[in-house]
């Protein structure tokens, strides 16, 4: 809602005093919830006057210039113009010599083409009066010389509230005088509204077939208006200054009374109209022109203003193009209806037209009102394009009114709610500034809520009331007293938080995706499916919920690879999507080099033991004991370096390198490695339970075996822990050799092997013999041979 | 005894002039040893009177010591200079950065949620997580926004066509933690969600933390309190707040809170209010018997006034060189 302040002061009543301040008005406003979202000052310069252009002839230099004789009632001057408008006889504003225009332009005599200029005929552009640059501005007759700023009412400032949508009753300048009056502690002064008195008769009918969703519904017919008249200047500048373009008399002044009270009205062309009125709901796609050029087909149920040729309004939204007033326009009918709520919600959204009238609609205006506003659009239109009223007209429909049903504020719990202790007199006064009928009783008040209010049906809603006028910052504060228990704590699930800190411990940067990503995308990048797809996206590159999150890590891989990055750890934990079911992973992505470029190791590419010892480092968080990596077949994986990851038998994820022919991997240009867990599969963990420290020493012997390169190191070691009678403490991987002394086709596997007996020191004889009974089991299951 | 004089003189020259530790070793053998020369010396103590007997054993013992206790004073001096010379040979350039990996870095958001959390948790407040695919009920009926209201057009939804949507705030968990738990309750409901509104101010999706006090005796007064001491613990400064009176269909009162910034322009930071007795009935708690608050944070306007992130964009550009500053 954006308004003239000097149109808002005129509904205020300071008495003796001024005019509050601007920045306290504003702040009041705030303060009472009509968020003030901006305010632009409107100035004119004095030496901008009213003047009569009476002579213009052709510039004997320039074929686009004419030279202009301009009186300001007092002098004369010779004013060099470019506009093609520039003519004899036109009132227009004279920017004199030494004015300052709002642009910076300082008016000064200056020679154009030979000819000298002694000030500047403006356009509304260079007062900033809009944005019409075609010609200089042309005024209606006023007095010569008078400023131009006293004319259009300037100083001002023009006032842009962010309404929220339980105020339907502040989309008007009454709404908001009443708010800033209670607020801001001055009095408010009702627009004094006279009737027209009817000078004509007519026959003109209305029957409404949709009572429930028209309640009320007004309409007036005025003849013979004078089509050449213009709406004048004062109402131009502030329909303007609330953002409304002028397009005729008629409806300027429909405009004009919506903002001065809240009340949406419409105007159509008398002559145009075939037979009476029908408001009714639209039968199945109904065809309707409407006043923006547009042409809908309206819903069924959708509520329609209908004559005998069909539907020439959607209600309460727009009107019709075939009824609508124009230069033509002698004979019309003003319409002022209410429109219910719930007939209204959803409309504007349906048709995607969010006018201002649906606005306040949707909102509720004051069923009260109609008659009022029927009032003063014709006394308006009456002076300003003449013409014979006839009697205004209104249906009501009593039952479907909205009810404005008494409620109840009880003062113990008004204080208990906000925790405050307010005088009981400042509640009443409350009440009564705000327009609400109040009555005592026992323990508070009996509250009836004005007509044009649509928020006021529970005590709550009373004590939002008062605490908006007491003002928030008045309630003071106070700790709560809380019984609070204790809060479990599981040591059964690593916590997130520990995940995330591990990983940034072994250099990985965390980041945080759109769970929304381009279903091509994923489909190539993930071997699990998409989730759901969104009906409403942003674009077609966010409309999938992600599956997987190795898609964003990916996208967000190339975004820094792009960007000169050679070395590249980054993770994300967050929820995946699957039909029905969400749940939450962890994924990490190692690209580029080992680590970041350093000077003390050999540059080398990453590969992948480097992103398996991040996944084995999480798995060891978690306490998870039989891991297993598997050779995984995975379409995005490397076939040969990809691995799924099972603990207890069950898969938990994967990891690998990017398969290289995915189009993405060549994007980036190297190796690129993954991983991705599930939480909740992984994470799941068990109380460490202490075993003593051993007493005695242990032993450590050295084997290497040669066996075949399909042989995998997990299957060793099985054997190994299988044969080890116990005496096995741990086992090491320390080698693994091919080439020179190895035949082609076998590898050779060297393993630590630790041994330890809890009760003794273990003897030569003891260790030998474990050991030649781990390399014959070795031999016996994968035909090993022990290396000398 | 001229003699002990030249000797010993001899043997403090040779100590002084001696340049490593066996060079010491021999100078100790000439002199000191069983065959060296201030040995010989008490040797011959025999062939003097007896009464001159201690006297010249004495001396001969003190220029003995004070051979020896020079002697080990060099060597000293020796073995220092050897070891200095040999860490000497072993110093490094320490100005070069460390061998191996750097850390990784959290994500400004996570930061930000992660103090939120402590300054909650750290008061009594349990922590919730909730789906962010949601239902109608949970996301806007619950919470006392029916179909067609306005309010709904302030939420921008991401629908799926059956009825699911994205969540838009976090308040459903808040539905679901009072359904499944009762009350009273003290929690707060971290996660990320949705709406659809791409701009430079708007992302589609960000992270809330959502806020929720139901007890018997709760005030306004309490939640301006617990905000006050939240954004002061927060920002680790006084923070000044304005509470403006706005509208949510599932607060009433309602407000949208304010703080001041440097300059003395108001910054809006969160919205709350007191819970709507609709939103307490929709999941069967008595309003006249238990009350409460609620409050709404955006993480991602906390984090770019703490970190001084200036366009909100970058968070999730996720790139490196933003990343790494956190």
């Amino acid at each position: 809602m954006k308004f003239s302040r000097n149109w808002l002061e005129t509904f205020l009543d300071s008495g003796e005093h001024a005019q509050p301040e601007l920045n306290y008005v504003l702040e009041r406003l705030t303060l009472a919830g009509l968020e003030v979202d901006g305010h632009e000052r409107i100035q004119l310069p004095d030496a901008v006057v009213v003047a009569k252009i009476v002579n213009a002839e052709q510039h004997p230099n320039a074929d686009r210039l004419r030279v202009c004789e301009v009186s300001d009632g007092d002098d004369t001057y010779p004013i060099v113009c470019g506009a093609p408008n520039a003519r004899a006889g036109i009132f227009v504003a004279l920017a004199k010599i030494g004015a300052k225009l709002p642009g910076g332009l300082k008016i000064k005599i200056s020679k154009l083409r030979g000819v000298a200029s002694h000030g500047m005929l403006c356009s509304g552009a260079e007062l900033s009066l809009g944005d019409d640059h075609d010609g200089i501005l042309e005024l209606p007759e006023l007095p010569l010389g008078t400023s131009l700023a006293e004319v259009l009412g300037a100083p001002d400032d023009v006032i842009d509230l962010d309404l929220t949508p339980n105020r339907g009753d502040c989309f008007s300048l009454l709404g908001v005088a009443r708010e800033t009056a209670v607020s801001a502690g001055v009095g408010l002064r009702e627009p004094s509204i006279d009737s027209v008195t009817p000078s004509i008769k007519d026959s003109f009918d209305v029957r409404i077939d949709a009572p429930e969703s028209v309640p009320v519904f007004s309409f007036r017919v005025i003849r013979d208006i004078d089509p050449s008249a213009t709406t004048p200047l004062w109402m131009l500048e502030r329909l303007r200054r609330s953002g409304i373009r002028s397009i005729h008399p008629v409806v300027d002044i429909t405009n004009y009374v919506m903002l001065e009270l809240g009340q949406p009205m419409h105007a159509y062309d008398l002559d145009l109209l075939q037979g009476d009125i029908v408001v009714r709901n639209a039968q199945a796609e109904e065809r309707l022109d409407l006043l923006d050029g547009k042409e809908i087909s309206a819903a069924q149920g959708s509520l329609l203003i209908t004559d005998s040729s069909g539907p020439i309004g959607l209600a309460g939204i727009m009107g019709g193009a075939s009824t609508a007033v124009s230069a033509a326009t002698t004979n019309i009918v003003f319409e002022a209806a209410f429109f219910a709520q719930d007939a209204m919600a959803g409309e504007a959204r349906r048709y995607g037209l969010h006018t201002d009238a649906s606005m306040r609609f949707e909102r509720g205006v004051d069923p009260d009102h109609q008659v009022r506003a029927q009032e003063r659009a014709a006394q308006l239109l009456l002076e300003i394009c003449g013409g014979s009223a006839a009697e205004v007209r209104e249906y009501r429909h009593h039952d479907h009114l909205p009810r404005r049903q008494p409620v109840a504020l009880r003062s113990d719990r008004l204080n208990k709610v906000l925790g405050t202790n307010i005088d009981p007199a400042f509640v009443t006064q409350t009440f009564v500034q705000l327009g609400f009928g109040v009555e005592d009783t026992s323990d508070g008040w009996q509250v009836t809520p004005a007509s044009f209010r649509f928020d006021i049906e529970i005590e709550e809603d009373l004590i939002e009331e008062v605490a908006r006028v007491f003002g928030y910052d008045n309630i003071p504060m106070a700790r709560a007293y809380a019984q609070v228990a204790l809060a479990p704590s599981t040591e059964s699930v690593i916590a997130e938080e520990r995940i995330r800190d591990t990983l940034v411990a072994q250099g990985y940067k965390e980041v945080i995706s759109y769970s929304f990503v381009d279903p091509e995308a994923h489909k190539a990048l993930s071997a699990a499916p998409a989730g759901p797809t969104l009906v409403n996206p942003i674009s077609s590159e966010l409309s999938v919920m992600r599956g997987s999150l190795i898609p964003g890590l990916v996208g967000a891989a190339l975004h820094n690879t792009a960007r000169q990055q050679q070395h590249l750890q980054l993770f994300e934990l967050g929820s995946v999507f699957s039909g029905d079911a969400e749940r939450q992973v962890v994924s990490g992505l190692l690209f580029g080099t080992r680590e970041p470029e350093q000077w003390a190791r050999p540059h080398a590419a990453a590969d992948f033991f480097d992103i398996k010892s991040t996944v084995s480092s999480l798995l060891t968080l978690a306490r998870a004991s039989q891991v297993h990596f598997v050779p995984a077949q995975m379409r995005t994986l490397h076939p040969g370096q990809s691995a799924t990851v099972v603990i207890d038998g069950v898969d938990v994820g994967f990891v690998g390198a990017l398969h290289p022919a995915l189009s993405a991997a060549k994007d980036l240009g190297g190796p690129t490695f993954v991983f991705e867990l599930d939480y909740a599969a992984t994470f799941g963990t068990s109380l460490p339970i202490a075993l003593p420290v051993p007493r005695f020493p242990a032993v450590r012997r050295d084997i290497a075996v040669l066996v075949n390169e399909a042989t995998t190191v997990d299957a060793l070691l099985a054997t190994i822990r299988e044969a080890s009678d116990n005496l096995l403490s741990t086992v090491r991987v320390f080698d693994i050799y091919r080439g020179k002394g190895v035949e082609a086709g076998l590898k050779s596997v060297a393993f630590g092997l630790i041994l330890l007996d809890s009760s003794r020191t273990l003897t030569d004889e003891d260790v030998d013999k474990a050991v030649a009974g781990i390399a014959a089991a070795l031999e016996t299951s994968h035909g090993a041979k022990l290396r000398e | 005894m001229q003699d002990l004089e030249s000797i010993t003189r001899a043997a403090l020259d040779a100590v002084q002039s001696a340049a490593s530790v066996s060079d010491l070793d021999s100078v100790r053998v000439d002199f000191l040893g069983k065959k060296g020369q201030l040995t010989a010396l008490l040797k011959q103590l025999g062939s003097l009177d007896a009464a001159e007997r201690p006297a010249a054993g004495q001396t001969i013992n003190n220029a003995k010591r004070q051979v020896s206790e020079t002697l080990e004073q060099k060597r000293a001096e020796l073995d220092a200079a050897a070891l200095s010379e040999k860490l000497a040979k072993e110093s490094v350039d320490v100005s070069l950065p460390g061998r191996g990996q750097t850390l990784g870095s959290l994500h400004p958001v996570t930061k930000a949620r992660r103090r939120i959390e402590a300054i909650f948790t750290g008061a009594g407040f349990g922590v919730r997580h909730g789906p962010e695919i949601e239902d109608d009920f949970h996301n806007f009926t619950a919470l006392n926004i029916p179909d067609n209201h306005p309010a709904r057009a302030m939420h921008d939804t991401f629908y799926f066509g059956d009825g699911r949507l994205l969540r838009t705030h976090t308040s459903p968990t808040q539905i679901r933690t009072i359904q499944e738990e009762g009350v009273p309750v003290r929690v707060i409901c971290p996660g990320r969600v949705y709406r659809c509104d791409s701009d430079q101010t708007h992302t589609p999706m960000f992270n809330q933390v959502e806020g929720l006090v139901i007890d018997k005796d709760i005030s306004f007064a309490n939640l301006k309190s617990v905000l006050h001491e939240f954004v002061a613990l927060f920002f680790e400064r006084e923070a000044k707040l304005r509470f403006r009176p706005s509208y949510f269909p599932f607060t009433e009162p309602s407000a949208e809170v304010d703080v001041m910034m440097e300059d003395g322009s108001w910054l809006e930071i969160l919205g709350c209010g007191m819970v709507h007795p609709n939103v307490l009935r929709n999941v069967g708690v008595d309003p006249q018997e238990y009350g409460g608050y609620a409050f709404g944070i955006g993480i991602e306007r906390l984090a770019m006034l703490r970190y001084g992130i200036k366009d909100l964009r970058t968070l999730f550009e996720n790139d490196v060189r933003f990343l790494e500053q956190f």
